[in-house]
């Protein structure tokens, strides 16, 4: 039995405990079900009624909507009041994207046209708020005959229902025209679907570029109904009103000769209405939008500014929302209109807040320009203080994006990033970091300047510095030490090691830190060869870390430190980064970019892939199969029957993975010729530096790509007339269960490579077969010794039909290429 | 336009949910969760506009009850706000001095209130007056229709 609806609420609220009242709900819940299972004839609108309620309270309620579907359906003198509670629960039980609405589209249609007033005012209700497209192509005609119906209240339903109908099929607008200015031309006084016309128009002109033209000839009957609405109170009219100026904006957008036929009445509303309540600040406030959308200038517009500004010193705050709001807006048009209120919008990011302060900071970054950008510099920085983060996040970021964007020298960026470097360092993300590392590296003329000072702040207000300060200062102190010893302040040699030492041994010092301390102190042991004991002793300090990383750091370096005539070369400086390179050369460029900007942020994680690397080529040191290559080729040939010629090289412990390293080291290791000692396991990074002897007749095979059951190979073969140029066996097999198809194979090389990709054999590989497809491609590395080969491949295709894109950088060519 | 509208009370019990953009309970569960979270911990004094994600929140609190509209686009905050005070007028007339309890104990009425103000997400009826004949000239139907079917 089901308990009547006042006193199941009441049950309801009665509950202690949520089990208590999960308890309830599921009894009634069964009650209900069994209740819909009888057909007897009985109304259920009060069990719908409940539903409802279980429905807000975040209850499953989908066993009723087809009950909802058959109270509606009912068609008899007394069932005005059941269709009601019936369209009340399909509203509140459904959204559009169930299929039950299919069904309601037909009980809609009959009673679009009923004879009762009260049942077509539910059904035009119900519609606007379930309106599916399907529902809106359906129903259409039956809206717009409603549209100019003699009862006001199914008119204004029927006009507001329009709306909703062309935001779900926006195709419709153009049939709603007819009615729609006629609705304009109802010569009455009353102006009761006012509001609903204004809205349709806007609508209406969204989706239809003609339709403006339609309305802007209705401007003069705007005109009069809006001036008749300035005589009365604005608390009654304020909604029309603000109608009528969102669509007098949508017509005037752009067209000079409709703004001034409007200025005059844009003044009145502007100047008469009185804004010290909410209706009639939305006025104003509509008004002023209006003023500025439409591009008027001279008085209008420093009239609309000036009621801003008035908003901006209100003690409102939700005014002074609006006004920072739009005032956004009109920094394009006038900036200078705006910067008069500099201080209050300074002000407002000081609110309590977060709405407004949030706004403010938007709208005081819109302000800065390269004129004004260092008076405002002193005021963001002022605001770093503050506790909540995720302000400071965005402050942050802004700060950097102004400082990179509209510094107007290298020492002022240099002053103003360690400023913020220091003082809110963690929210400092790694884009703006990374900026400001390559502006230090590429200002050849104030690195000294830059150096000195983050030395001076590591070394004489260490507990000042955080991560991420000491992360760049570290690594600039490791490139250009040079500058700290040279000209005024200059410091010595061992004054630099000691700073060294005490960062390191600080307890604060993460992990990440010593990394980079480690790496920069090598490269001082280098341009000081006086300390270079001492160092010695600081990187031993760490072969016994617990940390994965430092640990091999320190033995690599310590095993570095033996091959005194490579030191040099290895421990050179890093060319500068050129940060807009990425940017803006597209994918040619792209790769050397990012191989320069993975050097610089992600060091550890280009270092971090290299032991593994390593330690496979030392297990497959004595196999036929190159080493990387060998899980590839194993599978490749089980699969493809019968050993790979091309693959099947005799190859030295190869040395694939070398690049990475000889990059973070400072390139150039390409060219060293320490000869190749395979199986000497101890000496990794001997291993790593071996160049493949110019003169082996087979280079190792890379697979650069074994996914999704493809599997990418190259071969090599070189020319011996012309050492710079390789040719590239590309070899694509399928090792997967996957039928494979439109293969495409795409290849970016940086600008110092030359390509050229001849065609693939094949575009499709069945499984299980062996086929293979096979390209060739031709490169020349120009800079052969003195930067890796290096590619990028977009590789496209279909697996059993659904479409694959991988991206692939190559970085693992056998050295010297 | 308004993708939804709220009524929560301060302990962030729903009283009454319309939403007119397609989402699934369960993703109107957790925004009504987020959103209540956020706004019962704002002090009074604060505005009455929270960005969120990409909508706008406007919120007005009435004795213990937030009303809230969630709109996206560049919609008239200030105008939002008036129309939540134009709801809760009605609201009032019709209910004759409206507290929690009513809408707690006539929900549907509270939703048939709503359904004549806001349609589709965009206002319906501007004026007080007309609303208030409208809601009567609907109970004497309902009424005429042999209204017992939901005891009252």
């Amino acid at each position: 039995m089901t308990t009547r609806i006042r006193e199941f609420i009441k049950q309801v609220r009665d509950c202690k405990t949520a089990a208590e009242e999960r308890a309830v709900i599921a009894k009634e819940s069964a009650a209900l079900r069994t209740l819909f299972k009888q057909s007897d004839g009985k109304s259920k609108a009060a069990s719908i009624a409940k539903l409802v309620y279980l429905h807000m309270l975040g209850y499953p309620t989908h066993f009723g909507q087809m009950e909802c579907l058959k109270l509606i359906a009912q068609n008899n003198s007394n069932s005005y009041a059941e269709k009601r509670i019936g369209y009340l629960g399909l509203m509140s039980l459904l959204d559009e994207s169930q299929e039950i609405l299919m069904l309601l589209t037909n009980s809609l249609s009959v009673d679009l046209n009923s004879k009762n007033d009260f049942v077509v005012r539910t059904a035009l209700g119900a519609l606007a708020n379930l309106c599916s497209t399907e529902m809106a192509r359906d129903l259409s005609m039956d809206v717009r005959k409603l549209m100019l119906s003699r009862s006001h209240p199914i008119q204004e339903k029927a006009v507001v229902c329009a709306v909703r109908l062309i935001q779900k099929c926006p195709e419709l607008a153009v049939e709603f025209k007819d009615e729609a200015l006629a609705l304009l031309d109802l010569k009455n006084n009353c102006i009761v679907s006012l509001h609903g016309t204004m809205l349709l128009g806007v609508e209406i002109c969204k989706h239809e570029p003609e339709a403006v033209s339609w309305y802007a000839d209705k401007l003069d009957v705007m005109v009069r109904i809006l001036r008749k609405c300035i005589m009365q109170p604005v608390v009654r009219t304020c909604f029309i009103q603000q109608k009528i100026l969102h669509l007098m904006r949508v017509i005037g957008k752009g067209n000079t000769d409709l703004t001034d036929r409007m200025s005059d009445v844009l003044a009145e509303v502007a100047s008469k209405t009185d804004p010290s309540r909410t209706a009639g600040s939305s006025v104003l406030y509509e008004c002023v939008r209006t003023i500025i959308e439409t591009g008027s200038v001279g008085g209008l517009r420093v009239l609309a500014v000036n009621i801003l500004g008035k908003f901006l010193g209100s003690r409102d705050s939700n005014l002074r929302f609006a006004a920072l709001q739009t005032l956004k807006r009109v920094v394009n048009l006038d900036a200078n209109a705006v910067l008069r209120h500099k201080s209050v919008i300074m002000l407002c990011i000081k609110d309590t807040d977060i709405s407004i302060r949030t706004k403010a900071l938007e709208l005081a970054f819109e302000l800065v320009s390269e004129k004004n950008v260092e008076v405002f510099m002193s005021d963001f920085l002022g605001f770093l203080d503050d506790d909540d983060s995720h302000f400071k996040t965005e402050l942050v970021g802004k700060i950097c994006l102004v400082v990179e964007t509209f510094a107007p020298t290298p020492i002022w960026y240099i002053d103003i990033m360690t400023e913020v470097l220091l003082r809110a360092g963690k929210y400092v993300n790694e884009s703006a970091f990374r900026s400001f590392a390559a502006l230090i590296s590429t200002a050849a003329d104030d690195q000294g300047y830059a150096v000195k000072k983050l030395f001076s702040i590591i070394s004489y207000e260490p507990e000042k510095s955080n991560e991420v300060l000491l992360i760049l200062s570290l690594w600039c102190i490791g490139e250009f030490a040079l500058e700290l010893t040279e000209g005024e302040d200059a410091v010595t040699s061992s004054e630099i090691v000691s700073v060294f030492d005490r960062v390191m041994r600080s307890g604060g010092s993460t992990k990440v830190v010593i990394e980079y301390a480690l790496t920069a102190l090598v490269k001082l042991s280098d341009r000081y060869p006086e300390t270079a004991p001492r160092i010695k002793e600081l990187i031993l300090g760490y072969n016994a870390s617990s940390h994965l990383e430092i640990q091999q750091r320190s033995c690599e370096f310590r095993r570095l430190f033996n091959h005194q005539k490579i030191l040099p070369q290895v421990l050179e400086a890093m060319p500068p980064i050129l940060s807009g390179v990425a940017e803006g050369e597209g994918a040619e460029g792209a790769p050397a970019a990012a191989g320069e900007g993975a050097d610089l942020g992600s060091a550890p994680a280009a270092a971090m892939a290299d032991p593994m690397g390593d330690l496979l080529s030392m297990d497959a040191g004595g196999a036929p199969e190159a080493a990387a290559a060998s899980g590839g080729d194993l599978l490749g040939d089980l699969l493809g029957g019968g050993p790979e010629p091309a693959a099947a090289v005799p190859a030295p412990a190869a040395q694939p993975q070398a690049d990475p390293l000889m990059d973070l080291l400072g390139g150039g290791g390409g060219l060293l010729a320490t000869p190749a000692t395979p199986g000497q396991a101890g000496d990794m990074l001997a291993d790593m530096l071996a160049p493949a002897a110019p003169a082996a007749p087979a280079l190792p095979t890379i697979t650069p790509h074994n996914k999704d059951g493809l599997v990418v190979e190259f071969s090599f073969e070189k020319d011996a007339a012309q050492p710079a140029s390789t040719l590239i066996r590309a070899r694509y097999t399928n090792v997967g269960g996957g039928q494979i198809a439109n293969l495409v194979v795409q290849c970016a090389v940086p600008k110092y490579i030359q390509l050229k990709m001849e065609q693939a054999s094949g575009s499709a590989l069945a499984p299980g077969t062996g086929a293979e497809i096979r390209q060739m491609i031709a490169v020349t590395n120009t800079l052969q010794g003195q930067k890796p080969l290096m590619m990028r491949l977009k590789i496209e295709f279909a697996l059993d039909g659904a479409p694959r894109s991988e991206m692939v950088e190559v970085r693992d060519f056998p050295a010297g290429l | 336009m308004i993708e939804f509208i709220l009524l929560v009370n301060r302990q962030g019990k729903v009283r009454l949910t319309r939403w007119y953009t397609t989402t699934s309970q369960k993703e109107r569960a957790k925004i009504t969760r987020q959103i209540v979270s956020q706004i019962t911990h704002r002090g009074s004094k604060l505005c009455n506009v929270l960005e969120w994600q990409d909508k706008k929140i406007i919120y007005r609190k009435y004795a213990s009850l937030y009303f809230i509209a969630g709109v996206s686009g560049y919609e008239n905050e200030l105008s939002i706000l008036e129309a939540l005070h134009h709801f809760v007028e009605s609201l009032d007339k019709y209910f004759g001095n409206v507290c929690e309890l009513d809408l707690i104990y006539n929900f549907h009425k509270a939703y048939f209130v709503l359904d004549e103000v806001f349609l589709g997400g965009v206002l319906l009826e501007t004026s007080a007056n007309v609303m208030e004949k409208k809601l009567e000239a609907q109970e004497r139907m309902m009424d005429a229709a042999k209204a017992g079917l939901i005891d009252s």
